[in-house]
């Protein structure tokens, strides 16, 4: 356990932050230099208000900052680039439609006394700097919105130490990241430290956390639980810290799943769709089934899944609902006929932020056909069935006007969910539906899912990138590459490693015959 | 044999030079597509004295869609330049007898900055958003012009005034033209090679981030707007000594040419994209497009009809290209 006031790299201590509530109570944050210090817990424990104050986007009310022994002062962003603090937050804030020199080079561009930049040696320095710290070549007069995302988290990365900075603070660099790149990102993490340089590794995966971190503090509602180096630790361990209980009361899934067989009625049957993503899908779901879709990023996992629902755009392909051929032309029509898609990216593709949380749970064509008089709705109407969906999933919201910006990441999704729900769908495609959530909301998730499919006797596809999800809750598990279906397998005939090594040794394959 | 081999490298590069800024200023190959059907309905088209026309109708509009560019590309929008133009002719009806030349034209360009800093400030301190900010300037500085004239426009009386517009570089190209070409190649500088100029395209397109990576943000839009309102003062100056009156309506019609201008050149409206070298392929294109159709006797009003389609299509189908 560590304690203040043992000359530290960096100290925090004992910080303070209420908002309405005290989110931040009384934490003592202790960093060594040259170390990975991994940051868990909850959403709503603190961690990202701890890491505003740290980084100069909010101030502390009360408690101190120490570098290296000497009281500092945060209260700009630039302070802390200044002190050689910088953030790699999750919503990367990068210039998308300029260079990659330009946004690594931002604010400290090469230029002469008249104010002209000389961009040659911006450019060259800048893929000199990403060839040597990360090894590989980027063209630095390519655009950022030309860039995959694990790129662009580089470019971030590289902004930060043309900055000078000496402690990286990464926020779930890995949410977004395929196994490959996670690894690439784990080594350039590696290298980081051992050159002396601190690191500060925020997420929610604890596997990661303890293959990547030295050390880890753990919060729980705003106050420090523990300080630990993490050989001493054991993921239940970790958990029961995070979360407060002993494993015996946590929810054990293994007995929620059914394994049942018996193959039923099918309900969706989609054949030889094609179009630029996916090529000549084949699948089937049945009723009361959970479905996985596995495969690396840019296998075409989502596009299925829009294929499908008439998002994008499809060239061939005969869908059947219920042994019915149907036609989708839109999402309108999908939702009409009972399929419906929960996507990825719920802040832009889920939620209105702004509004409130009944009318997000309300807000699609069909509920609002149903409910309204003429086309006038009547509130009452729309919060009572709102109310009834809010206790259904156990969403924790003040009111039911409170506007879905201020609600944590899992029950934002838990709204999103609700709201498809309402409509009493037959197939629902969910797309990494617990990317983002912390672990405690992620089981009850699991929980919500399998429900849906083993008691209301859904059709249910899941589309993931985390192979124990995906082992937890799928029947079969279909394996996608390039857009095309490998295989299907029943999920008892594979172990997680083995689905690893088919996603994986499929992408190695058809690396090598380009 | 090897000499060939390298007239073709040549050539070579010089078509991938020419595919490589067609690729990126689409609006020279729809330029090129009226010149072509120009010179077919109308031989007089392409003459040397309707291309000297057509530039000398061009300088101002030019310089004033300038000056939009900057501001859009910031991810503002200035809606107040033409009233800025207007009343700067009529400001200088009233000083020109007493000041003189030099001076009014200082005393010009100051309140024409401070009109634009005004705008900038209220913009970037008073968070209110640019639509709203200078479309207020607009109507304000437009009744102030009208103000001090009333309707009617009042004559300028100073010969030596007009050389500003009249006048001739080396005897033979016209001041405005000059000014033109100044004013672009300094922009084109300011905008590629300068590190205000990176600015804001910085700003443009994410000013949270620029914020965060300790670029002064507030003082920059403060800038832009200035400088906006420095040029379109220096552009009341040439249009009130081209017309010899100061007029409360001199300015009233070039407001939306130079927004048409800049989204035609490719400048995004969203800011952070673009630049003047579409611009400049914009505006050639309106104004060549406009005596095209006045050569082919087509009434003012379907040139309107005619003007806004062309607008609405061009930039339909420059998003194609890209």
């Amino acid at each position: 356990m560590r304690e203040v006031g043992q000359n530290y790299y960096i100290e925090m201590q004992s910080i303070v932050k209420r908002y309405a509530t005290t989110v931040v109570d009384h934490v003592d944050f202790c960093v060594n230099k040259g170390e990975i210090h991994c940051l868990v817990g909850e959403n709503g424990a603190g961690k990202s208000t701890l890491i505003k104050i740290l980084s100069g986007i909010v101030q502390a009310d009360e408690g101190k900052i120490f570098m290296e022994g000497a009281s500092v002062k945060i209260d700009h962003p630039n302070t802390a680039h200044r002190l050689g603090i910088s953030v790699i937050p999750q919503e990367l804030n990068l210039l998308n439609k300029l260079t990659i020199g330009e946004n690594v080079f931002l604010g400290v561009e090469p230029k002469n006394s008249l104010g002209l930049i000389n961009w040659e040696e911006l450019y060259r320095k800048t893929e000199n700097q990403i060839y040597q710290e990360f090894g590989i070549k980027l063209d630095s007069r390519e655009l950022i919105s030309d860039l995959s995302v694990s790129n662009r988290q580089l470019v971030m990365i590289a902004r930060a130490l043309q900055w000078g900075s000496k402690v990286l603070i990464l926020d779930e660099p890995t949410a977004r990241l395929s196994k490959e790149e996670i690894k690439r990102l784990f080594e350039i993490i590696r290298n980081f430290r051992e050159e002396g340089n601190t690191i500060i590794y925020i997420s929610h995966h604890l596997e990661e956390i303890r293959e990547i971190g030295d050390i880890v503090t753990i919060l729980r509602d705003g106050k420090r639980v523990i300080t630990e180096k993490l050989q001493n630790l054991n993921l239940d361990k970790i958990i029961e810290y995070m979360t407060g209980k002993k494993k015996g009361t946590r929810v054990s899934l293994a007995k929620t799943v059914i394994e049942d067989e018996t193959r039923k009625k099918k309900l969706l049957e989609v054949r030889g769709m094609l179009n630029e993503k996916v090529k000549n899908i084949d699948l089937d779901v049945y009723e009361g089934e959970i479905l996985a879709i596995a495969g690396v990023t840019g296998s075409g996992r989502s596009e299925i899944a829009r294929a499908i629902c008439g998002i994008d755009h499809r060239e061939k392909g005969e869908i059947k609902l219920m042994g019915k051929k149907v036609k989708i032309r839109n999402p309108v029509d999908a939702i009409r006929i009972g399929i419906i898609y929960v996507p990825e990216d719920r802040k832009s593709q889920g939620i209105f932020l702004k509004m409130s949380v009944f009318i997000n749970i309300l807000l699609n064509k069909k509920n609002l056909e149903n409910l309204s008089n003429l086309g006038f709705y009547f509130i009452r109407v729309f919060k009572s069935t709102a109310q009834k969906f809010i206790e259904l999933l156990n969403i924790i919201v003040p009111s039911l006007d409170t506007p879905c910006l201020s609600l944590s990441g899992g029950n934002q999704q838990k709204v999103l969910l609700g709201k498809w729900l309402t409509v009493d769908p037959t197939v629902i495609i969910l797309d990494e539906p617990t990317r983002g959530i912390d672990v405690g909301v992620k089981f009850e998730f699991y929980e919500i899912i399998n429900k849906l499919a083993k008691k209301q006797n859904k059709g249910i596809i899941l589309i993931s990138s985390e192979l124990p999800e995906i082992m937890k809750l799928a029947d079969r598990i279909l394996i996608l590459k390039k857009g095309k279906v490998v295989k299907t397998y029943l999920k008892k005939d594979l172990s997680e490693n083995e689905l690893f090594n088919l996603i994986i040794t499929e992408k190695v394959e058809n690396e090598q015959k380009h | 044999m090897l000499i060939i081999k390298m007239k073709s490298e040549t050539l070579n590069s010089i078509i991938i030079r020419i595919k490589d800024l067609i690729k990126k200023y689409p609006i020279f190959l729809i330029l090129a597509g009226v010149f072509i059907i120009g010179y077919f309905s109308d031989p007089m088209f392409i003459s040397l004295r309707n291309q000297k026309n057509i530039l000398l109708d061009f300088s101002v509009p030019f310089i004033l869609s300038i000056g939009q560019t900057m501001v859009i590309i910031t991810g503002g929008i200035d809606l107040s330049i033409g009233s800025i133009v207007s009343l700067m002719g009529v400001i200088l009806v009233i000083i020109l007898p007493k000041t003189g030349v030099i001076l009014s034209i200082i005393f010009v360009l100051l309140i024409g900055m401070s009109i634009g800093a005004i705008n900038g400030i209220l913009i970037s301190r008073f968070k209110i958003l640019p639509f709203i900010v200078t479309l207020s300037a607009m109507i304000i500085w437009q009744g102030v012009a009208f103000i001090i004239t009333g309707s009617v426009p009042v004559p300028i009386t100073i010969p030596s005034f007009f050389k500003i517009n009249y006048g001739y570089l080396f005897g033979i190209i016209p001041l405005p033209v000059v000014y033109s070409v100044i004013i672009f190649i300094l922009s084109v500088i300011l905008l590629n090679y300068h590190v205000i100029g990176r600015r804001f395209y910085q700003l443009g397109n994410d000013e949270e981030t620029a914020k965060l990576a300790g670029i002064k943000v507030n003082s920059l839009k403060i800038g832009v707007y200035a400088l906006n309102g420095f040029i379109a003062a220096f552009c009341g100056i040439v249009v009130a000594s081209r017309i010899k009156l100061g007029a409360p309506t001199a300015g009233e019609s070039f407001l939306f040419d130079s927004i048409a201008a800049a989204c035609l050149g490719g400048t995004s409206l969203m800011g952070g994209q673009g630049g003047v070298i579409g611009t400049l392929g914009g505006m050639l294109l309106m104004l060549n497009l406009k005596n095209l159709l006045i050569l082919n006797d087509v009434s003012i009003y379907i040139q309107n009809v005619i003007k806004g389609f062309i607008i609405l299509i061009s930039v339909i189908a420059l998003r194609k290209v890209k």
